[in-house]
């Protein structure tokens, strides 16, 4: 039966680095010190600020990219903060709620350098880790508080160190109670036991790797926000959120637009326009001012992966038959605003026939219907990053035409800067890393959500860049096993897994030979083209945007 | 001299002293630690021994619960150079029995000195001792341990207590005496223990208590409880502040308890834990 410590060890964190040292808390130990923001370690890439007085709060994390053909080194903000809100349960119908403060703290570890090396995985896939902490909090019931209410303390230190501290994931058939006699030179005492709650906020950042994608085709670095919640008894309800806030402007630097022939040449010190673009410095054969552009302000969007797609994921790196997104994607909805909100997994969606889609056949608009893989739900995942714009040659060129829509092009399904990406189900892929949860656990079962089977995932946009995770159960909380939320974490995209064949296929693409030259060296145009048909001036989604009204036929 | 407390019997104790704290400081090269956690527990009946010298009362057989841990760690790092020190101090299990005794002075304005031991003998439990050592420096990587198994002295008086002339319930903190001695597993520069308890006038002990699963066993105060008598009726009771029933028992009659009354916040969600039954014979 397991005590604290051997609990821990089915953590990332402890996973990776078996030895990470911790400062101890908690309410009968004392205060243990107070933290400062973390500074950082030699040679990392992540950073982050945590301070213990707001302990369920990350804020100011940031990225070190390198040098790319697509921009300089940088460091570059990925979110203004992550929040933990208090966690909201139901034990035999009395709703508690578990906020991840300083009082109920009971130890912070922090590693910068660890890995998780091979199969066979059980919860956590291969990564070597990078800035990183976990907090591990304490709650029980207080038997003394007063009748009719329920108040919370922080579980005692002593407690921690017992073997029974949490039953059993498989319990054995409990024993018969006791009688409970006493003679009359006899004191019977009776212990009670509150009910207890475990919570570990692991913020756990990796290095780089190229497995966030089928095909391996992306170099990405994750972070893991995820919150692990066990009990010493079945809870009835459980409902965790976790907000992730990107800043509302890229911090991304580019260089400034050269000027136009004839303009003046741009103060560096001038005022800076906001609602601007910056020029992106791509591997340019055209004039200087005539680039890709990035729009400064964050958009998101949302995208569901067509469940027949992974032979498009396989070729996706060619110049003949670039991704569509009618090929690659089953439903999309970009630039969403604030407050939208949707169903994204449940055990109460059934696979089978699903929505339709609406796919352009280069004449008219076709209806598809899905075919859904069990729990999914109306999207499987989210990027919230800043919009490409068309180089200016290219806007020019149709500028008459406002249906080109070249000012704000949406990255997908792969993103060349700035992108914060979040997938909690990918479609049925080879890779065992991209499949979802089963009874067992994760990367069990292909194409099905990567969230734990017993969970309803909502996702809300709380700006339009800024969402928060939302899941709850009622089924399946059983005591002494782990609850997982957000076990599936984000990554921040950094470049191609090899920038030559990137560079390759963006110098080779025949499809935009009809376009201004600048089209040819043009990340934006690209994007424009897998995600638009084009023909004398008539424009249409290839895949049209969910709620979006049925254009007509091509005349 | 004259004192109401030769007329009493016996007194009935519940003892709690918990040492928590935690230290650090920083030294030129580096920085030391110290965290302690103990919690002591007893509950015993002590029998009065009046003698001249004024009310006196004692258990020769008393023994306290401990359990906890200290950890002592120190590490000192100079340029390619670093030594760590930590030494972890376990303690679990039960004192050997020993002497507890309350005596009152009432020609001295009713003072009375509460202790353990007597005749320099302490009351103990054995405590694990492992102690790491590691020196890394460029040229020299080492580490090693000891282990070793010593005594943890449950030793503690209370002295220049006032105690009320009139004979009644004494609860006890560690302002209740001026004069304080306790354990002393600590460094002198340590916060003393935390000290509690009461001493009652009963005509009995408690048949039941009910209390929290932790080390200090809080005891849950106004909790029904369901429990049967000998003539096989079942009755409703409820704890006292200190989580105690006390039900007037004479014969050989058996008592049992049949379960907590769990229809309200907070207790309606616990759990009922272990059970143990302490036997406090008939003093002769």
């Amino acid at each position: 039966m397991p005590n604290l410590d051997a609990l821990l060890k089915d953590t990332m964190l402890l996973t990776a680095a078996p030895g990470a040292p911790f400062q101890e808390f908690g309410g009968d130990a004392g205060d243990a010190g107070t933290s400062e923001a973390a500074s950082p370690s030699v040679g990392a890439r992540w950073t982050w600020t945590h301070d213990l007085s707001n302990a369920g709060r990350v804020t100011n994390l940031t990225y070190d990219l390198q040098d790319t053909p697509w921009y300089a080194a940088q460091t570059v903000t990925v979110l203004d903060e992550l929040v933990w809100h208090p966690i909201e349960l139901v034990h035999r119908g009395m709703p508690m709620t578990l906020e991840l403060s300083k009082e109920f703290l009971l130890r912070k570890y922090e590693a910068s350098r660890g890995s998780i090396n091979e199969e066979p995985f059980r919860y956590w896939i291969p990564a070597s880790i990078d800035e990183s902490m976990m907090l591990v909090f304490g709650f029980q019931v207080n038997l003394r508080g007063p009748a009719g209410a329920i108040t919370l303390e922080p579980i005692p230190r002593d407690v921690l160190a017992w073997d029974d501290f949490m039953p059993p994931a498989n319990p054995p058939t409990p024993p018969k109670p006791p009688v409970m006699k006493v003679k009359r030179t006899e004191t019977g005492t009776l212990r009670l036991t509150p009910l207890r709650v475990l919570v570990c906020a692991e913020f756990v950042c990796c290095t780089e790797r190229n497995d966030y994608t089928p095909g391996n085709m992306a170099r990405t670095s994750r972070f893991r926000p995820h919150l692990m919640l066990m009990s010493n008894r079945p809870l009835d309800k459980m409902a965790a959120k976790i907000s992730i806030r990107r800043p509302a402007m890229t911090t991304m630097a580019h260089q400034m637009p050269e000027p136009s022939p004839g303009e003046p040449p741009h103060d560096p010190h001038a005022p800076h326009d906001h609602h601007g673009a910056h020029a992106m410095s791509t591997p340019t054969r055209g004039l200087a001012y005539d680039q890709d552009e990035m729009v400064h302000e964050m958009a998101t969007g949302m995208w569901s992966d067509s469940n027949t797609a992974a032979v498009y994921w396989r070729k996706i790196a060619n110049v003949t038959f670039p991704p569509l997104w009618s090929s690659i994607f089953s439903r999309v909805s970009t630039d969403l605003p604030a407050g939208t909100s949707f169903l994204m997994a449940s055990p109460d969606l059934k696979g089978g026939d699903g929505f339709n889609t609406n796919i352009w056949s280069g004449h008219e608009y076709r209806t598809e219907q899905q075919q859904l893989m069990n729990r999914q739900g109306y999207f499987d995942n989210i990027h919230v990053a800043p919009p490409m714009r068309a180089p200016k040659s290219i806007r020019d060129f149709v500028k008459n035409s406002p249906l080109y829509k070249l000012d704000t092009i949406a990255m997908a399904p792969f993103c060349i800067h700035d992108c914060l990406h979040m997938h909690w189900r990918w479609l049925p892929a080879e890779e065992k890393w991209l499949w979802g949860w089963d009874e067992t656990g994760p990367y069990k079962a292909q194409g099905e959500p990567h969230i734990p089977v017993n969970q309803h995932l909502r996702v809300e946009l709380e700006s339009t860049h800024a969402f928060a995770y939302c899941v709850r159960a009622d089924t399946g909380l059983e005591a002494g096993h782990w609850q997982y939320i957000l076990h599936e974490g984000l990554a921040y995209g950094n470049t191609a897994d090899k920038e030559w064949l990137a560079k390759f296929m963006l110098g080779g693409m025949q499809f935009l030979d009809n376009w201004p030259s600048a089209a040819k060296t043009s990340w934006a145009m690209f994007y424009w083209f897998i995600r638009y048909w084009h023909l004398n001036g008539v424009v249409r989604e290839r895949l049209l945007e969910d709620g979006a009204p049925v254009l007509p036929p091509y005349p | 001299m004259s004192s109401l407390w030769f007329n009493v019997p016996f007194l009935y104790c519940r003892f709690r002293m918990v040492v928590s704290h935690s230290v650090r400081q920083k030294t030129e090269n580096g920085v030391s630690t110290h965290d302690a956690q103990v919690v002591i527990a007893g509950a015993f009946r002590l029998q009065a021994g009046h003698s001249v010298l004024g009310p006196y009362f004692f258990n020769n057989h008393a023994v306290f619960r401990v359990q906890g841990r200290c950890v002592d760690a120190w590490f000192q790092a100079q340029p390619g150079y670093r030594q760590d020190v930590k030494t972890t101090m376990l303690m679990s299990g039960v004192t050997t029995p020993n002497v507890v005794s309350l005596r009152i002075h009432p020609e001295h304005d009713h003072q009375g000195v509460f202790k353990t031991g007597a005749d320099g003998r302490d009351p103990f439990v054995a405590m694990q001792v492992d102690t790491v050592r590691k020196i890394a420096s460029a040229n020299l990587n080492h580490s090693e341990e000891e282990h070793s198994v010593k005594e943890f002295r449950v030793a503690f008086a209370m002295g220049e207590w006032k105690i009320p002339e009139k004979p009644g319930e004494l609860r006890f903190d560690a302002t209740s005496g001026t004069s304080l001695e306790s354990i002393d597993c600590c460094r002198l520069t340590c916060e003393r223990p935390e000290i509690s308890g009461v001493l009652r006038l009963t005509p009995g002990i408690p048949a039941f208590r009910i209390v929290d699963d932790s080390v200090e066993q809080n005891p849950l105060p106004n909790c029904r409880i369901r429990v049967r008598g000998p003539d096989g009726r079942e009755q409703e009771f409820e704890t006292d502040a200190q989580g105690e029933v006390f039900i007037s028992r004479t014969g050989d009659e058996v008592y049992t308890l049949l379960g907590v009354v769990q229809d309200e916040l907070p207790l309606a969600g616990a759990l009922l834990g272990e059970w143990a039954v302490e036997s406090m014979p008939d003093l002769p």
